[in-house]
């Protein structure tokens, strides 16, 4: 982790460690690139706004290596232009301070995953006893067939593709509205419980758990 | 951002001022100057027709008497008093004066022609005066030469009226054009100097300050009416300024002190650890509150900082649908009917602020119908204008606070108590502005219907029904 503010920095530190990850932590953006050039990270949280060297110049610079850990830019630059500005450069994902813990854990770990061993490409999901066809876009929970409208599909295959790890709102509103703000009212949870009403049907385990304070899971623990 | 205050100046009436004289001058000058050329060619012409017509009797008579009959006529001739008509000069070939008004052949007539010059001329009282002259000279058989002349003086006349007629205009039109033109000049610019005179009171700080307008349908009024708009938007930014500024203080001190008392009360009573879990569940919720806001004011700056370098071609139509189809669930459950009209049409814009504009309508829409109730999104185009409405039968909003719906933070009481009311209002407004989109809150008997109208980006396209 690149951050030059060291209250945020050791809330993180501490944090990943709580949960069995350890990270190292750097101020400045020169000995940020450094670090990430001489080790092999799992994923990167890069501040925006750094001493020495700013974060687009140290993602820049990193990109042009060849390198490519997963980064999650941080940044009090929330703006829209400033997100497409740090994707641009070659982050993975973005984060608008202020953020939560569990936001930033979920895209960590959502990040660090994709790497290894991404489930873009695969044809046909699945977790426990459910599975969803990526090209006749169908869904079936053992033996019963699921029918899912678009934006549920989407839901689902996201969840899916996630499968076992914590999936903040944000994250549903990024990835399948595309919307940057969050519109307040308990929207996806919502969407959610309607998807949940169809693929959790009575008598069966179920595959989608909320997760409080942080958003929800599919399958898993 | 404190200009000096600056003793008026009348500098640019004054230049103005000598610009039209100077422009006055030439043209007054130039006007006088052709009509001169024109008039003394004129009178030269008809002289040389005349000494033309006078020579070719004179020829004739030469012809049929011969230089002795000539003599005699021109004899005859100068006997008369007319001198203001012509005078005659016969001289034999080697130039020796045989008759005529002339003391001797001059020097300056050396071929046949016109020719202008001053000479000596006898009048008919044999008096000699020194006289500018225009003369026709021929050669006649037997080598005679004949000159006729005439008095030519009214050229003179004509160059001395006109140098004093050029000089009397040029002091008249000078003297005139310095005086309208500063009066012209003066005009203009009081127009000038009004703007000048309403800028600097404005930012001495009054904001209600506006360039008078003066009902003429010209450029001055477009021009004020232009800078008047400038000066709208500041006092508008300005004022939500200040009042987000009072806003925010309040709203982020109420959780804040919560907090604070909390964290207090704990320290001094030392708490059990039920009440402890408790505490910081309460704190945490006060502080997802505060980070709510922050997110809503931050939402809202960016909202009204968004300029349309970034805009693209955005199908409302489609908007509508997304956000339409984020709410359709929470609609149900509510027991609220949630429609969507539409007909594509495109706007220049930025997609995301857009989204959320129609995201925050249908949200407030939803939020305050009552089971049963619907509510309506459509999309129109009406005109060059994409229309959107939202319309919902909720409560509504009285027509005397619509107008402070839209400014931030304001709640109304009916509405307090609601979570995250109170800026969605405010981000429509800013949005719908940086897309100068004409937003109006109406009633929709029962409930509101918010009508936001932008500029189509395809206006001529035929829609086909």
């Amino acid at each position: 982790m690149i951050e030059d503010d060291p209250s945020t920095a050791s809330f993180i530190v501490q944090g990943l460690a709580e949960l069995g990850h350890s990270c190292d932590h750097v101020v400045g953006g020169l000995d940020g690139l450094t670090a990430a050039m001489t080790h092999e990270y799992d994923a990167i949280i890069l501040d925006r706004n750094l001493p020495q060297m700013d974060g687009l110049t140290v993602l820049t610079a990193f990109r042009a290596e060849d390198r490519d850990t997963p980064v999650l830019f941080l940044s009090a630059l929330g703006q829209v232009d400033d997100r497409v500005a740090g994707l641009n450069a070659g982050a993975d994902d973005y984060l608008p301070k202020p953020f939560s813990f569990h936001e930033l854990l979920a895209r960590i770990t959502a990040l660090s995953r994709r790497r290894s061993g991404g489930k873009e490409a695969e044809t046909v999901l699945t977790t426990a006893d459910l599975s969803l066809d990526r090209m006749s876009r169908a869904a079936t929970r053992g033996e019963r067939r699921i029918e899912l409208l678009p934006k549920e599909y989407q839901l689902l295959d996201y969840l899916m593709r996630h499968a076992g790890q914590v999936v903040t709102r944000t994250m549903l509103l990024e990835a399948i509205w595309d919307y940057s703000f969050n519109p307040g009212t308990n929207v996806i949870d919502v969407h959610i419980s309607r998807l949940r009403g169809k693929i959790d049907a009575e008598g069966e385990t179920p595959l989608i758990h909320t997760v409080r304070g942080a958003g929800y899971r599919l399958g898993g623990n | 951002m404190v200009t000096e205050p600056r003793k008026p100046t009348h500098a640019a009436a004054f230049r103005g001022a000598l610009w039209i004289t100077l422009i006055a001058l030439l043209t007054t000058s130039i006007a006088l100057t052709v009509q001169y050329v024109q008039t003394s060619r004129y009178l030269d012409e008809k002289t040389q027709g005349l000494l033309d017509d006078e020579t070719a009797s004179l020829v004739e008579r030469f012809e049929v008497g011969g230089p002795v009959e000539l003599a005699a006529f021109l004899r005859r001739q100068q006997a008369l008093s007319r001198l203001n008509e012509f005078f005659y000069l016969l001289a034999a070939p080697d130039g020796t004066p045989l008759v005529g008004n002339l003391t001797a052949w001059p020097g300056e007539v050396d071929q046949p022609g016109f020719k202008r010059f001053s000479t000596n001329v006898i009048s008919a009282d044999g008096t000699v005066h020194a006289r500018t002259v225009m003369t026709r000279a021929v050669l006649l058989d037997g080598g005679y030469r004949l000159l006729v002349g005439q008095i030519a003086e009214s050229g003179i006349a004509l160059r001395d009226r006109y140098l004093v007629a050029l000089f009397w205009s040029l002091v008249i039109t000078g003297l005139l054009g310095l005086l309208l033109g500063w009066l012209l000049s003066r005009r203009a610019l009081a127009f000038v100097e009004k703007v000048s005179t309403t800028g600097t009171r404005f930012l001495a700080g009054n904001l209600e300050e506006r360039v008078p307008l003066s009902g003429h349908d010209d450029e001055y009024e477009r021009l004020a009416e232009t800078i008047n708009a400038c000066f709208v938007e500041i006092e508008h930014v300005v004022r939500s300024l200040r009042a987000a500024t009072d806003g925010m203080a309040h709203d982020l001190k109420t959780p804040l002190t919560r907090i604070s008392a909390r964290l207090e009360l704990a320290e001094m009573r030392g708490a059990s650890a039920g009440e402890l879990r408790q505490i910081i569940a309460d704190s945490r919720n006060d502080l997802a509150g505060l980070l709510r806001i922050i997110e809503d004011m931050l939402n809202l700056a960016r909202a009204e900082a968004t300029t349309s370098v970034s805009f693209a071609d955005v199908d409302l139509a489609a908007i509508a649908a997304d956000a339409v189809e984020l709410y359709q669930p929470v609609a149900e459950d509510k027991g609220v009917a949630l429609e969507l009209r539409s007909t594509p049409a495109s706007v220049r814009g930025a997609p995301a602020l857009l989204g959320q504009l129609v995201v925050n309508l249908i949200d407030n829409a939803v939020k305050y119908s009552p089971s049963g109730a619907s509510v309506e999104v459509a999309i129109e185009r009406q005109g060059d204008s994409a229309v959107l409405t939202v319309s919902d039968q909720g409560p509504g909003i009285p027509p005397d606070r619509r107008a402070d719906v839209l400014s931030r933070f304001v709640r109304l009481d009916e509405s307090r108590g609601m979570p995250g009311v109170g800026i969605g209002l405010s981000i429509v407004a800013a949005a719908a502005r940086v897309h100068r989109a004409a937003l109006d809150l109406q009633d929709n008997n029962p409930g509101l219907r918010v009508v936001v109208r932008f500029p189509l980006s395809d206006p001529q396209e035929v829609v086909p029904d």
